[in-house]
Formats: structure tokens, C-alpha cells, sequence
């Protein structure tokens, strides 16, 4: 499995990387969960959740991707009642947001490791408690903030090209 | 002599048996699997020299190693096929399922539903039982047979991949042998994930 685009998260004022899925935990417990197109190996999801953190509690603002019939996917595709924010609620567990310069890359999932951990912990959509967690000092001149550094897109269908690097 | 030719002949019949079983194994599976995906990928599909190599000359490599040493191929075949049949313990994904021991507490559907009422003062969810999820907890209520109670349950639960996630929510026990059934997920994490 490669490693895989994060989502974005707006904390504080600031946009972040949130290696964490809230939205799969929806579809697992039997949200409706459209057919989104699986054509990147850094995105097996298939779709970019944009989050927000209002009051304490956690949103998702926004969407990107796209599904299988080669339409775009919003939040309205997922929540057509909801187009422009829905709070979390079914969420519970923690949030981990990468900071700092990377320490190990490893291309699998959320796997690479960075100096700094921020993790929220979420219970029922509310932010319960947030700590900073360190895994230590890298190099000097090791990249900084979250990355994918290789993924294949494959084509959608053949009347598009395909695109990226190695798998 | 004969013996030898029967031996050959014996293979040829086990070489169109084997044939025969992957053209019915293959029947009906999806195309985009990821070996065709891989496979389209693949610049030099185009070249006449690959496909020669992928079409022709690898088939019919296999096809007389078959021939030539084919009670390796049955036994390989058989032992296949009793690994299907009979997978190793190890092999097989663990199903979570509610366990007596995790029930929590006997409650009518509705007194579930004015627990789990949502509301958010942004109007980021539907106010009702469940929330974005209410349609999800509504079809599993259809599920509920004369027979069932619904009780809360919380379990703690290893993955075969040694994952540990707390699951808790609310699953149907059947009146009659107190056995746990169906469930609905509220909250489904890792543990020590941090």
C-alpha cells in the first residue's frame, strides 16, 4: 500500500495535514457511501475531506474527488442536505495531525514518521483533549511537514491519459 | 515405450483439465483486478515481442511443463484445492460478533432513540435519533424480529493483525437462547492508537 494524501484540516487558524479517516468511519457504520473512483495509489479512498474544528467540535467543510462514473464529488454527494458543513457526531477516537520535519518516510498509509505528533482526542465529534506528542529530532535538511513522495495514477477510462510516477 | 506414452498422454489429459478449471475460475471476475490494472500500465504491452512472450511462448512453456511433470501439477492442484476447502485457522479473517459477555443493558427502541438524539448548534446535523446515521439505524430497526430485545453492548476486540479496537452500540438478543445477533456500530476506535 502506498502512502496516502492526508486530509486537510483548519485548526486554530491554521491548515493542516490530519493523517486520520473520519469520514470511513461513517461508511462503516452504514452511512451511505457513493462509488467513488479508485484510480490513485496514494488515494485508495478515492476522495479529499477538507475538516474544520469550530468550538471544539469537528466539521467537514468540504469534498474532493471523483466517482466512478467520472463525476465530481462534493460534500453534497455524500450529505445532500448538508452541503456546506456536518458535524462529525459519529465520530469517536483520535485525530493525529504530522508536524515538523520528517524523521523516517515510509510508503505505506499514514506510516511515515515526523517529529512532532499533534493528537486530538474526539468523542462524539467534540474535541475532548489535545496533546503534542515528540518522536524526536530529525536532520537538518529533512522535508518538512506531511508528503507523498511516489504514487500511479491509473486512467479512469481510456479516453483519458494517465499520469504520475513510480508505483 | 508404451509406458512412456501413456505417461504423456496421461499429462496431456491433466494439462486440459487444469486449462478447463482456470477458464471456469476466471469466468465472471472483475477485469479491473489488479493484475489487469498492472497489466495495462505496462508500456511494452503494445510491443509484439511482449505479447509473444505474454500470449504464446509463456502458455506453451507451462503447457509442456504440465505435460512432462504433471503429478506435480496434481498434487499441486489437489492441495489446492484442499486448502480451499479446509483454509488453516490462521488464514481466515477474524468476523467480529457480539458476545454475551459484552451486553451492557436491555432498552426499548425508544428509550435508544432519546439517547442518541443529535443536535449541534451549527446545523451541522439533522436532529433526530443517530443524525447523519438515523436512516443507517432505521434499517437495522426493520431487522428486529419478534423474538429480539435490543440491548447496548461494549467489547473490546483484536483484529488478526494484532489491530485492538473498542466497539460499542447496540445489538438484538433473542428472547428465547439469549444469544446476541445483529448490532449497530456508535463507536467503532483504535485503542492506545496515540
Amino acid at each position: 500500500m502506498t502512502a496516502q494524501i492526508a486530509e486537510r484540516l483548519l485548526y486554530q487558524g491554521e491548515m493542516l495535514s490530519m493523517c486520520t479517516n473520519p469520514l470511513n468511519d461513517y461508511f462503516s457504520m452504514g452511512g451511505d457511501s457513493p462509488r467513488f473512483a479508485n484510480n490513485c495509489t496514494a488515494l485508495w479512498r478515492g476522495y479529499v475531506g477538507d475538516w474544520e474544528i469550530i468550538d471544539s467540535r469537528l466539521y467537514l467543510v468540504g469534498l474532493s474527488g471523483s466517482l466512478e462514473d467520472g463525476s465530481e464529488a462534493t460534500l453534497a454527494t455524500v450529505f445532500p442536505e448538508f452541503p456546506r458543513r456536518v458535524f462529525a457526531h459519529w465520530y469517536s477516537g483520535t485525530v493525529r495531525i504530522p508536524q515538523g520535519r520528517r524523521l523516517e518516510y515510509v510508503h505505506m498509509g499514514y506510516s511515515s514518521k515526523y517529529e512532532r505528533d499533534l493528537i486530538l482526542e474526539i468523542k462524539k465529534g467534540v474535541v475532548a483533549a489535545a496533546h503534542l506528542r515528540h518522536n524526536g529530532t530529525a536532520e537538518e535538511d529533512a522535508p518538512q511537514g506531511y508528503g507523498v513522495q511516489a504514487m500511479t495514477v491509473f486512467p479512469i477510462n481510456e479516453k483519458n491519459s494517465s499520469d504520475g510516477g513510480q508505483p | 515405450m508404451n509406458y512412456f506414452y501413456g505417461y504423456l498422454v496421461a499429462g496431456v489429459l491433466v494439462l486440459m483439465i487444469v486449462y478447463g478449471s482456470h477458464r471456469i475460475s476466471i469466468r465472471g471476475k472483475e477485469k479491473n483486478s489488479i493484475s489487469d490494472l498492472l497489466e495495462s500500465m505496462n508500456p511494452d504491452r503494445e510491443k509484439i515481442s511482449y505479447r509473444l512472450l505474454n500470449n504464446f511462448v509463456a502458455p506453451f512453456l507451462g503447457s509442456i511443463l504440465i505435460v512432462v511433470v504433471w503429478p506435480v501439477a496434481v498434487y499441486m492442484k489437489l492441495r489446492q484445492m484442499y486448502i480451499d476447502k479446509y483454509p488453516p485457522a490462521s488464514s481466515v479473517e477474524r468476523v467480529f460478533t457480539v458476545e454475551p459477555a459484552n451486553l451492557i443493558e436491555k432498552l426499548t427502541v425508544v428509550e435508544i432513540q432519546n439517547r442518541e438524539l443529535v443536535s449541534d448548534p451549527l446545523g451541522g446535523a439533522p436532529v433526530v435519533p443517530f443524525g447523519h446515521l438515523e436512516k443507517a439505524w432505521q434499517k437495522f430497526v426493520q431487522k428486529k424480529g419478534e423474538n429480539d430485545s435490543v440491548w447496548s453492548f461494549s467489547a473490546l476486540w483484536e483484529t488478526n493483525w494484532g489491530r485492538k479496537e473498542e466497539k460499542s452500540g447496540y445489538v438484538f438478543v433473542n428472547n428465547e437462547n439469549q444469544n446476541p445477533g445483529a448490532f449497530f456500530l456508535t463507536l467503532d476506535r483504535e485503542v492506545d492508537s496515540a
